[in-house]
């Protein structure tokens, strides 16, 4: 057998292999009991190739655990859990701000209170909620990363490999603030290497009659960038971008896969993907 | 697979010991090293003891945390039914399953008494045992082995990282209990 035949079977094999790019959307819904996961993993099930984005795992992070780990933290500071509840409250229901937090710690509380049997003792209904969720958010990385195949950092973000830790009894799920004067991600050479994909999306998303917030907010982020790349680093410009970067940090790949349309079915037809979305899928099937 | 039974878990735990690393593959166990020497683990393991010092937390770390012990005799009917477990008979499994879900919660009133090792294996095993629809042969084998584990007065942070790495690389996820909580961005944190 010749080294070219080799080589031709062997492109063949990989011609076979279907690739998919996930989203955090998605990622998110991977990471759930099994009757909302199994959709998900029934869609994924043919792809034996699966990428995310480091800024997806950021967005991970910021959007969930971030939120767990107050819980955690909060939860340290009551003795019983109709008392964590006040707090939570207290602390945070007056700014409009933390709605979506608060929104979060609750529905968490739910999921335990529903499997707690009535004679459990006060502190033990606390201490398995604090024990869950201090494994949830230690756990939850070593989880992404045996959830796909691959991780593309394309944009090198920092604060996406920062993973949590537990120090002197307190969550680290750290967040740092990026400044402008001291950039240690990727991000501009992304933006430059990519240029043509980031104005073919602003011109798409031009065009669209009702655009989502997140792509008008996108748009005028890229048209300043065009201007001056170092406009994306500080203040939190890159967020604004987030499900753009995540797509072209997937370029390589057949498929995106995701679970907010409004974005989404741009962005696949921009970058000249198939776009699933099981979670839809479903939904209009039930 | 580095951990297939609880064999080689043992010999993980006991290579974590030993400053060396078992099994062919990066997924192992953490080196004793980096488990009992680094400082940010050792305050790790001070939460949820906040009647005990740090200095006093060190010396527990490096000598195994020892504590009351779990339910010995829930964790047996534990044990009896992963091991007369029927994977191929749904209802056998849907009848068993529930059956542990309640032992395993039924566990959390002596875990108020345990170290925070025994704490941390027994919400792993939870989150799994609630998240699973019928566990496969694999799974209930790495339910076995947390059960196992539970047993033992005597448990380390490496017994916890083994247990939550197996259950991952089962295709568990630990957030699975959390799974109430919607998705979505926030854009104004």
């Amino acid at each position: 057998m010749t080294a070219t035949h080799n080589l031709s079977e062997s492109s063949s094999r990989q011609e076979k292999i279907k690739t998919v790019h996930i989203d955090t959307s998605l990622q998110i819904e991977r990471c759930k009991e099994h009757r909302k996961k199994r959709i998900v993993e029934c869609a994924l099930e043919d792809f034996g190739f699966k990428s995310s984005s480091s800024y997806a795992k950021f967005e991970f992070k910021r959007a969930w655990l971030r939120d767990l780990a107050y819980l955690y933290s909060a939860s340290q500071k009551v003795g019983r859990l109709d008392e964590l509840i006040g707090y939570i409250n207290d602390n945070l229901n007056a700014h409009p701000v933390n709605q979506r937090r608060v929104s979060r710690c609750a529905q968490a509380i739910v999921a335990f209170l529903s499997r707690i049997p009535e004679d459990l003792p006060y502190a033990a209904v606390l201490l398995r909620l604090r024990i869950h969720i201090l494994n949830a958010i230690l756990g939850a990385y070593d989880w992404w990363d045996s959830s796909i195949t691959h991780e593309f950092n394309g944009t090198g973000c920092v604060r996406a490999s920062e993973k949590p830790t537990l120090r002197g009894g307190k969550i680290c799920v750290s967040i740092h603030q990026c400044k402008a004067e001291e950039i240690k991600c990727r991000i501009i050479e992304f933006f430059e290497n990519y240029k043509t994909y980031f104005i073919n999306i602003k011109l798409a998303i031009s065009g669209l009659e009702k655009p989502s917030d997140q792509l008008v907010e996108a748009k005028d982020i890229i048209e300043n960038a065009e201007k001056n790349s170092k406009y994306l680093c500080g203040k939190g410009r890159c967020r604004k971008l987030g499900d753009v970067l995540i797509a072209i940090d997937g370029l390589k790949m057949d498929y995106f896969a995701a679970n907010n349309d409004k974005e989404w079915v741009l962005l696949s037809k921009v970058l000249g993907k198939k776009l699933i979305n099981p979670v839809r899928e479903a939904k209009t099937a039930s | 697979m580095p951990y297939d039974n609880p064999t080689s878990i043992s010999n993980g735990i006991s290579a974590a010991f030993h400053g060396t690393r078992s099994g062919g593959t990066g997924s192992g166990v953490r080196t004793a090293d980096k488990i009992f020497s680094s400082e940010a683990n050792l305050d790790e393991r001070t939460q949820g003891l906040p009647s005990r010092t740090a200095a006093e937390f060190r010396v527990a770390e490096c000598k195994p945390a020892v504590g009351k012990g779990l339910n010995k005799s829930l964790l047996e009917r534990a044990k009896s039914i992963i091991d007369g477990f029927n994977c191929d008979d749904v209802m056998d499994a849907t009848v068993n399953l529930e059956s542990l879900r309640g032992i395993v919660l039924q566990l959390w009133k002596s875990a108020t008494n345990s170290s925070q090792f025994h704490q941390d294996i027994l919400a792993i095993l939870e989150s799994a045992i609630i998240s699973v629809e019928y566990p496969n042969k694999d799974q209930l084998t790495v339910f076995r082995e947390a059960v196992i584990d539970l047993g033992n007065n005597v448990l380390t942070q490496a017994h916890v990282d083994v247990i939550r790495r197996r259950f991952i690389s089962e295709g568990f996820s630990p957030l699975a209990l959390l799974s109430e909580v919607e998705d979505g961005d926030d854009s104004n944190s």
